[in-house]
């Protein structure tokens, strides 16, 4: 395969529940090593792009093209090939609760290697402290924080050494501090490995620290609206609903409250 | 026409207004109303939905309604909360769908479940069909831990309810054989009915409501925090991962407490019996000599075949669990009555078929 080649190509991808369009026209590459991150308002079809991605929902139309093969259609032995190339950490972590840390990482290794458990065992633990987990191997899913969960799925979904890794709004629900260090561990798992890195999230600040390139969704066109770097969609977008998006939180994070409050008097004003 | 609102509109004050200030627009169907809030001190969410009002009734008669003279504040509110479309169609009742449509929906969905329930026993087959052929990839510590749960930690449960049933049984039989003179036909009753049918029932009954539940109620949880489709992305088939050990393992377990509720029954009856005169040994011979080993195997054979439809109802309802925080309730319990329903009606069919083949 073509280094240049795109790992991922999406072509006019269509996806409806009955008769209702969710999204349409999606078209877009993700390339050999980039972090691409799919952005976009509350209920604009994020989750839902990526559950197509990763071959859990069929598009109605369109195809998706994982390292050339079509995700969609493939099925049996070529569908579990395909599966081997990514990893996928959930939003909430789904890391199983009967299982300890360690052996939720342990998991996909017993399942597609004949390798001994000692030496599972060890990858397993690697992989933990590549997410600074490894002190927590013992412990339950319950016993972690929301944090710690997220990487740990992170882990798990770095298991087989996929080439694209997968990861549903990974800093939801995580306070500033470790959002920002999560952050830090996909920069440097991409860095260090090589790894595509495809992230649904909608926290500007993660968006701007971690991606190479964005992909905007609006909800009302039910469709993309913009793909390219994050900052010069924000500064010079010819969308100005993609500008809008991308500069209003920033600035607003750092409003204190007297100041917001009268920011939103003064729009009340103007209507 | 004027309407004039004075005081502090809240929940405690507007039921009194409400029609105080609506009828008098609705009788006299004015082309204008007015509205003039300067004596309005306070509005919470009621005084807003009695603006509301007064703007859903005049745009029904066709009128124009203006608010005048309401604080800076409260104007800020009122226009906040205004609605876009004072008619509130949202608030319009949902039409029923026809009988016709409900029915024809209804036994869609009989024919989906239908349908979903033989390609699930497909796919459980083929797993078994897989799990023979590669038995050393089979998460052999599942199975043992939920034959622990479903089965070691039930054992005293169904000890007891087969006792009971045995007792009661014999209690219930000796009125009206005592009054006959039949005393002796009890122990038969007790020994026969516990082992071929009540001992096995039971024992899947009780199964069903324990363990049927439990599989649906864990797996359906595994689906609402995405832990299958995890199971999925990681290329693991949660049929074989999930669905075959727990089976396995129950259908390992349940001819044991079968076994179990069954000889507790046949004690339960003889605790009865010892009002009538019957000695231990007299009434072990008098079991041992009707029951016979086709009635013992038919019935632990039996709770096989019902312990097989229990676990794999059980996970197929939590496999099949929807969205949001009652799906699970609803998996579980349609898992339990399905299980138990089912059972009945195999326990049927299993009388009529041994019947006829003279078991």
């Amino acid at each position: 395969m073509d280094k240049d080649e795109p790992i991922i190509r999406v072509e006019s991808l269509q996806v409806s529940y009955g008769d209702q369009v969710i999204l349409h026209d999606i078209t877009f590459e993700v390339r050999r090593g980039e972090v691409l991150v799919i952005a976009g308002s509350s209920g604009s079809g994020k989750s839902t792009l990526l559950m197509n991605l990763i071959g859990l929902y069929k598009p109605t139309g369109g195809r998706i093209l994982i390292d050339g093969d079509d995700i969609a259609t493939a099925d049996g032995p070529r569908l579990a090939q395909l599966i081997r190339k990514f990893g996928v950490a959930f939003q909430g972590g789904a890391l199983f609760g009967s299982m300890t840390v360690l052996e939720n990482v342990k998991l996909p290794i017993e399942e597609f290697t004949q390798l001994p458990e000692e030496i599972i065992d060890l990858i397993a633990l690697s992989n933990l402290q590549l997410v600074d987990l490894a002190d927590a191997a013992m412990k339950l899913p319950s016993e972690l924080s929301g944090g710690m969960q997220k990487r740990a799925a992170i882990a798990r979904a770095m298991a087989l050494d996929p080439v694209i890794l997968f990861l549903d709004e990974p800093s939801s629900g995580l306070d500033p501090i470790t959002s920002a260090a999560l952050d830090q561990l996909i920069l440097t798992l991409n860095d260090l490995l090589g790894t595509t890195f495809v992230i649904v999230t909608h926290e500007l600040p993660s968006i701007f620290t971690i991606a190479d390139r964005i992909l905007v969704l609006n909800g009302t066109e039910k469709t993309m609206v913009a793909l390219g770097d994050p900052a010069k969609l924000r500064d010079h977008s010819p969308n100005p609903w993609v500008s809008d998006f991308l500069n209003r939180r920033a600035p607003q994070s750092a409003l204190v409250k007297s100041e917001a409050r009268a920011n939103a008097e003064s729009k009340r004003g103007a209507t | 026409m004027l309407v004039a609102i004075t005081g502090r509109l809240t929940a405690a004050t507007v039921p009194n207004l409400w029609g105080r200030g609506i009828d008098p627009i609705r009788q006299s169907k004015p082309r204008r109303v007015i509205v003039d809030g300067k004596g309005v001190t306070y509005c919470d969410g009621a005084g807003l939905a009695f603006f509301a009002q007064i703007r859903r009734t005049a745009a029904m008669l066709g009128s124009t309604v203006s608010i005048e003279g309401l604080s800076p504040d409260l104007s800020d509110l009122m226009e906040l909360a205004a609605l876009p479309d004072p008619l509130a169609p949202q608030l319009a009742p949902t039409k029923r769908p026809s009988i016709v449509l409900q029915i024809g929906k209804g036994s869609a969905d009989v024919f989906d479940d239908a349908g979903a329930i033989i390609a699930f026993l497909g796919e459980l087959l083929s797993a078994f069909t897989w799990v023979c052929l590669h038995p050393r990839q089979l998460r052999w510590r599942t199975v043992v831990a939920v034959a622990e749960k479903a089965g070691a930690d039930a054992v005293a449960v169904v000890c007891l309810l087969g006792f009971l049933i045995g007792l009661i049984l014999a209690f219930q039989s000796a009125i009206p054989m005592q009054r006959y003179g039949a005393t002796d036909v009890i122990p038969i009753i007790v020994s026969i009915a516990v082992v071929r049918e009540l001992g096995p029932l039971i024992a899947c009954i009780l199964l069903a409501g324990r363990t049927g539940s439990a599989f649906a109620a864990e797996i359906g949880t595994m689906k609402v925090t995405e832990e299958l489709s995890a199971l999925s992305t990681m290329g693991i088939d949660p049929v074989k991962f999930l669905v075959v050990p727990r089976v396995l393992a129950v259908m390992f377990v349940t001819p044991f407490l079968s076994i179990f509720c069954s000889l507790m029954g046949v004690i339960g009856g003889y605790t009865v019996m010892t009002n009538y005169g019957f000695t231990f040994a007299r009434y072990a011979s008098t079991v041992q000599k009707v029951v016979r080993c086709q009635d013992f195997c038919s019935g632990v054979g039996k709770s096989m075949v019902f312990a097989f439809i229990i676990g794999a109802i059980g996970c197929l309802r939590g496999l099949r669990t929807g969205a949001g925080p009652g799906a699970v309730g609803d998996s579980t319990t349609r898992a339990v009555v399905a299980g138990i329903v089912l059972v009945i009606v195999c326990d049927g069919i299993f009388g009529v078929t041994f019947y006829y083949l003279g078991i």
